[in-house]
């Protein structure tokens, strides 16, 4: 309730006058309802009686569709701002570590789909429901304390019976336990059973493969168990409603009684039981029902999101430096006696890592799957720091630098690079801060020439967007790496950049890039030994330390690790019988 | 949207409501029963409320004890009836809504991923449709609550007027003041949706924006970019626009609710004057009449507000559900002939030429190829060439704009997809990340045998992922995806390797199809890799007598080291065949192949 003036204090204003004017309205037309009846009774003039039932009437009619519209769009305003909210929380930290550590991200991805409507209505409509239950307890309220000029134990009977039910109900209307990591499980298992079901990533192999009834009743079957907890936890219990439908029975006789006796006896005008007998009805608007379960279900994503944001600015945290690392590296980069574990997993990637990498040349790194590449290049971003050792640029430690600055030097392009549903032009520079030419620039060295306009959108989903092939996006990915260069980064990490390019691709787009960025600092991680081969430096990396470093021709000679892998993949480009097998 | 025009339009409102209705009644009859019966009893004691009002001032006014008993008793009695019925009525219909929700989505996930074609997964038209569908599932169960509630609204109505009635014939007239705001309440929520669906790119892209920001592997690019900066604000921006004109449209759909309540209630003010002067009826008749029209108004604004729900939103989701009903039954009716379990003699492209739906050029154009039983043909070519098009064809994917594809002379597209899926297997480049047990993982590739320990350690090994699991610390019972408890990640290679193990799962397929599924390998993985398929393909076919031969493998490539190993080669080039033959002889011929072929030899040399 307290964020809502912050998704937007107007529609917060006007959605609790409106809900005031419409809590005081059933009241109002209840006692004009009463003047009226009394007026008609005793013969007097009916024109003001008529034009109060008459203009209550309109208004209670009028106000319902204006604090609908009210309640939907501060719905969609709460929902934007509690996006907003999670959006900072998770591009602030400079660090990765909230991204990646589970304990946080088990929160987060709960979080993430809290207005997808799968735990509950999305908000634009339950803050109606919210609205209308709100509206209902105060009405009832307000008309229970119209029975006051009656007798002054009337409203505190009747009204106290109502407000019972809310005590005597309340194990039904929480779901206290949804926290539980069991319900947190089925919860998400079920999401991500659906999610294989219907979105488009698993669809191939969902089809090749036949697993559509299998995805499904996987589905099925924790649905059904979070179901069941659910309605376990939340059930109407029969004692409690017993004793509920008890109380409020005595009070209502117990008043209606009192009326009834009271007409009978002549103690009270029509006028008054009109309005005293009318009131007594209403006042049931306080009871248990909708407002606790709207409530219910909407605050606790809410609560969820907010939830986050100190976890996460923990884990993602990073010290920060001050100095400035503009036009670094000059000189070298060196990694001194580093090692590192992610966090997360406690397993060791780098162990007492040492090297230098003299800046402006180009280095290559190679070894098998896991040896520790992607980390180093994640190490030089600064997305995490080490344990031990440091990463020294010119003498200086990374963590003593301003970690913007620092970043504003790198440029990479990771293997999962991003393919933005954005125009071409924002590919290759989302920040907009390139010029026009220095995009076509990027795209034109990059082999993307003469494509697509530089508005059109890659994603053939939205209106006039279009479709690209896996390679053709590795080509926007260094481009966009490209254009960076051109703004002045310093330092380029190329990790598997051509693992999707063609052969037309990797010989001729990469000379390309490799031409452009010869005045910059360059880390290549490869497979591919005919681009390594080009490198300025070949480092050969094995479980997470260097074990042969030096030129192509060097490391040849050295006839060790890197002559083995290289001669493999080139005897595919000899002509050898044993290999002619099919 | 002018592209919706191409795409069939939605079945009707009625039909599909009526389906619905009968799904739900399949899955949970006894409920259903249950809740329809109460929501229409808790209906009964408030639609009272006038009478009793009328007996109490009748009662008063004529000095009649019982009426004024009969009044105050009999509203005591419909005040705490009426919360208690309704309370337990709302229990009930949760646990029937949740019941059918759960059977709803199931059967909207079944559709989704059993519809042959994912031309449903790639068409944007398409894509709008389903995305409306699929995250609003939800909203499908409370359309059943709200039809009950309906039901309920009109029971109530119908008392209501029926006491009007009786105080004068005249008074009925109020329900055609009624007409202005049950028209609106009719029209507007369709406008509203339409509006929505509209703007739902903008909607679209604010959630991609939200994804980039919010999770892991973009996280990386978007923060050496400094492209986190702008992202709340870019976020905000784009969703504005969906906003704007959305916020809009409920604007005017108020104004016009408004507008046309207070046409209801003049004539309200109306009846009450013609009641107390017209026909000057006695003080209990003009309290019947106040206490009948109040809650006439609210019954029809319920009502009203009701069916501009079902109307707007959940009979929407109706009819998205029916029309992914006829679209997966008008497929399933496309083939109907049993799978072969070998191809004899080849698979044939006869003259094939394929457009991707909703788009205007080819993506493939006039191909004409056999592929010989017992073969391994390579495709080869530049991004964008048709390689990966070529497969889906022959995954049965998407069917040929025009031509056939034959498998020993029978039509391809008279075969039942789903047999002849279960006769394939393969590995895609942009395979799907399964963040299961790693033996799910793989096993998912032959369902049948997902729980045989023996199989799915063949295909691990098969696939050269032994490696991947021997580093995973519970090895083949490791939960994969650092999302979840316990979960590990692996690196790209090594989900590389897992996707090929799976593709690997069954073990006498008709066709394997690899649509480059070692791109992220290492060199010596890969060599090893294709190295051993080779020798496991050429013991397979020595084995092979002649009635069990008849297994093609498909492998797309740009790395001529594992292209060469095929029998035969296929070139693609702008959607078209180039050249075709084995490596010796494209080599000899000295066209594209050759030429590419040289460019990459070269750097090894």
């Amino acid at each position: 309730m307290s964020m809502l003036p912050q998704a937007s204090q107007s529609l917060c204003l006007l959605w609790w006058l409106l809900g005031i004017s419409r809590g005081l309205l059933p009241a109002l037309f209840v006692v004009a309802m009463g003047v009226l009846v009394g007026a008609i009774q005793k013969g007097e003039s009916l024109l003001i009686p008529l034009s109060l039932v008459g203009s209550m009437f309109v208004l209670v009619q009028v106000l319902a569709p204006l604090h609908l519209m009210v309640s939907q769009n501060l719905g969609s305003r709460l929902a934007a701002y509690l996006y907003d909210h999670l959006t900072e929380t998770c591009t602030n930290p400079p660090g990765m570590g909230h991204l990646e550590n589970p304990k946080v991200t088990k929160d987060l991805a709960m979080a993430r789909d809290f207005d997808l409507g799968i735990s509950g209505p999305p908000l634009f409509v339950s803050m109606d429901f919210i609205a209308a239950g709100l509206v209902e307890l105060f009405a009832g309220l307000v008309a229970t304390s119209l029975l006051f000029g009656y007798a002054w134990w009337a409203p505190l009977l009747v009204g106290g019976a109502w407000l019972a039910t809310h005590y005597l109900l309340r194990e039904s209307a929480i779901w206290r336990d949804r926290e539980t990591d069991e319900v947190q499980m089925a919860q998400r298992h079920a999401d991500y059973a659906y999610q294989m079901a219907v979105y488009p990533p698993a669809s191939k192999e969902i089809r090749l493969f036949g697993l559509a009834n299998w995805v499904v009743s996987r589905f099925a079957a924790h649905r059904r168990r979070l179901h069941d907890i659910r309605w376990e936890a939340t059930r109407i219990r029969e004692r409690p409603l017993a004793l509920s439908l008890l109380l409020v029975t005595l009070a209502n006789i117990a008043v209606f009684i009192s009326l009834g006796f009271d007409a009978t006896q002549g103690n009270l005008e029509l006028q008054e039981l009109v309005i005293y007998a009318a009131a007594t009805m209403t006042a049931s608007m306080i009871a248990f029902g909708g407002l606790n379960w709207a409530l219910d279900g909407a605050a606790a994503p809410a609560a969820a999101v907010l939830r986050l944001k100190d976890s996460m600015t923990e884990s993602g945290w990073l010290p920060a430096g001050t100095q400035d690392a503009a036009q670094l590296p000059q000189n070298k980069i060196e990694f001194k006696d580093l090692t590192f574990a992610y966090p997360t997993t406690g397993e060791v990637t780098l162990k007492h890592f040492n090297l230098t990498i003299p800046s402006g040349t180009t280095l290559a790194i190679v070894g098998p799957n896991g040896a520790g590449k992607t980390t180093l290049a994640k190490l030089l971003c600064r997305l995490y720091d080490p344990q031990e050792g440091s990463i020294e640029v010119d003498g200086v430690d990374i963590r003593d630098m301003d970690v913007d600055s620092w970043r504003n030097r790198v440029t990479a392009v990771f293997q999962d690079f991003i393919r933005f549903e954005l125009s071409l032009r924002e590919n290759v520079c989302p920040t907009l801060e390139a010029s026009d030419e220095l995009i076509y620039k990027a795209l034109d060295r990059a082999g993307m020439a003469d494509t697509v306009a530089l508005d059109t959108i890659l994603n053939k989903a939205y209106a006039g967007g279009r479709d690209f092939s896996g390679g053709q996006w590795q080509r926007i990915a260094l481009a966009r790496a490209l254009c960076q260069v051109y703004m002045g980064a310093g330092l380029v990490l190329l990790d598997e950049p051509t693992a999707q390019l063609d052969v037309r691709g990797e010989a001729e787009i990469f000379g390309r890039v490799m031409e452009e960025t010869r005045d910059v600092t360059t880390i290549l991680i490869s497979h591919r030994f005919s681009t390594v081969r080009k490198a300025d430096l070949i480092c050969v990396l094995e479980h997470g330390r260097v074990v042969e470093l030096g030129t192509h021709e060097e490391l040849m000679a050295l006839r060790g690790r890197y002559q083995t892998m290289f001669d493999l993949q080139a005897s595919h480009f000899e002509e050898r019988e044993d290999l002619d097998v099919l | 949207m002018s592209s919706n025009e191409m795409i069939e339009p939605l079945p009707g409102a009625l039909k599909s409501m009526w389906r619905a209705l009968k799904r739900g009644f399949i899955a949970e009859p006894w409920l259903l029963g249950i809740s329809f019966g109460l929501a229409l009893l808790a209906a009964l004691p408030d639609a009272l409320y006038a009478v009793w009002l009328g007996l109490l001032g009748y009662g008063l006014i004529e000095s009649n004890a019982t009426f004024v008993w009969i009044g105050a008793l009999g509203m005591g009695a419909s005040a705490t009836l009426t919360w208690a019925l309704n309370v337990i009525s709302d229990r009930t219909q949760r646990r029937f809504r949740e019941r059918v929700a759960i059977a709803l989505e199931s059967q909207v996930a079944e559709l989704q991923a059993s519809i042959v074609s994912i031309e449903l997964h790639e068409r944007p038209e398409y894509l709008d449709r389903l995305s409306v569908l699929r995250d609003q599932v939800f909203t499908l169960d409370h359309m059943y609550m709200s039809i009950f509630s309906t039901a309920g609204w009109f029971l109530r109505l119908g008392v209501t007027a029926t006491i009007l009635a009786v105080i004068h014939p005249a008074l009925l007239s109020l329900v055609l003041f009624a007409i202005p705001s049950m028209a609106s309440s009719l029209w507007r929520p369709g406008l509203e949706r339409a509006v929505e669906e509209k703007h739902a790119p903008y909607n679209r892209l604010a959630r991609h924006l939200f994804d980039i920001a919010t999770t892991a592997p973009p996280g990386k690019e978007i923060r050496l970019s400094g492209f986190t900066k702008d992202l709340v604000q870019r976020r905000r921006e784009t969703w504005e626009k969906w906003y704007r004109p959305v916020a809009r449209a409920r604007l005017g759909s108020s104004v016009y609710q408004a507008i046309a309540w207070s046409i209801f209630g003049v004539g309200f003010v109306g009846a009450v004057v013609f009641v107390v002067y017209g026909i000057e009826a006695p003080a209990a008749q003009t309290l019947i009449l106040i206490g009948a029209g109040s809650r006439l108004a609210s019954y029809i604004s319920a009502t009203v507000g009701e069916l501009g729900f079902l109307r707007g939103i959940w009979m929407d989701g109706s009819k998205r559900l029916a029309w992914l009903e006829d679209y997966a039954e008008k497929q399933l009716k496309l083939g109907t002939k049993a799978s072969p379990s070998v191809v004899k003699d080849c698979i044939e492209f006869d003259n094939v030429s394929f457009m991707y739906p909703g788009t205007d050029s080819y993506a493939l154009k006039d191909i004409s190829l056999k592929l010989p039983t017992g073969s391994v043909v390579a495709i080869v070519g530049e991004n964008g060439a048709g390689k990966t098009t070529l497969v889906k064809l022959l995954a049965k994917m998407y069917e040929p704009t025009i031509g056939r594809v034959l498998v020993d002379g029978t039509d391809l597209s008279t075969i039942k997809s789903a047999d002849w899926r279960s006769r394939l297997a393969g590995a895609f480049q942009d395979f799907f990340r399964f963040e299961l047990r790693a033996k799910t993982t793989v096993g998912i590739g032959d369902e049948p045998a997902m729980e045989n320990g023996t199989a799915i350690k063949d295909a691990v090994v098969r696939a050269g992922a032994d490696d991947v699991i021997d580093d995973l610390k519970d090895g083949l019972d490791t939960q994969l995806g650092p999302n979840w408890p316990e979960g590990v990640e692996v690196s790209f290679g090594q989900w590389q390797k897992l996707s090929l193990a799976r593709g690997f799962m069954r073990e006498q397929p008709l066709l394997l199809l690899l649509d480059e599924p070692t791109a992220a390998l290492d060199a010596e993985t890969e060599f090893a890799l294709f190295e051993r398929y080779a020798k496991r393909i050429r013991t397979e076919h020595e084995n092979l007598d002649e009635t069990k031969e008849g297994f093609i493998t498909v492998l797309v490539s740009h790395r001529f080291s594992t292209v060469r190993m095929a029998d035969q080669i296929i070139v693609l080039d702008g959607a078209k065949v180039a050249e075709a033959g084995s490596h010796e002889q494209l080599l000899a011929a000295g066209g594209q192949y050759a030429e590419l072929y040289e460019t990459q030899a070269a750097a090894y040399r």
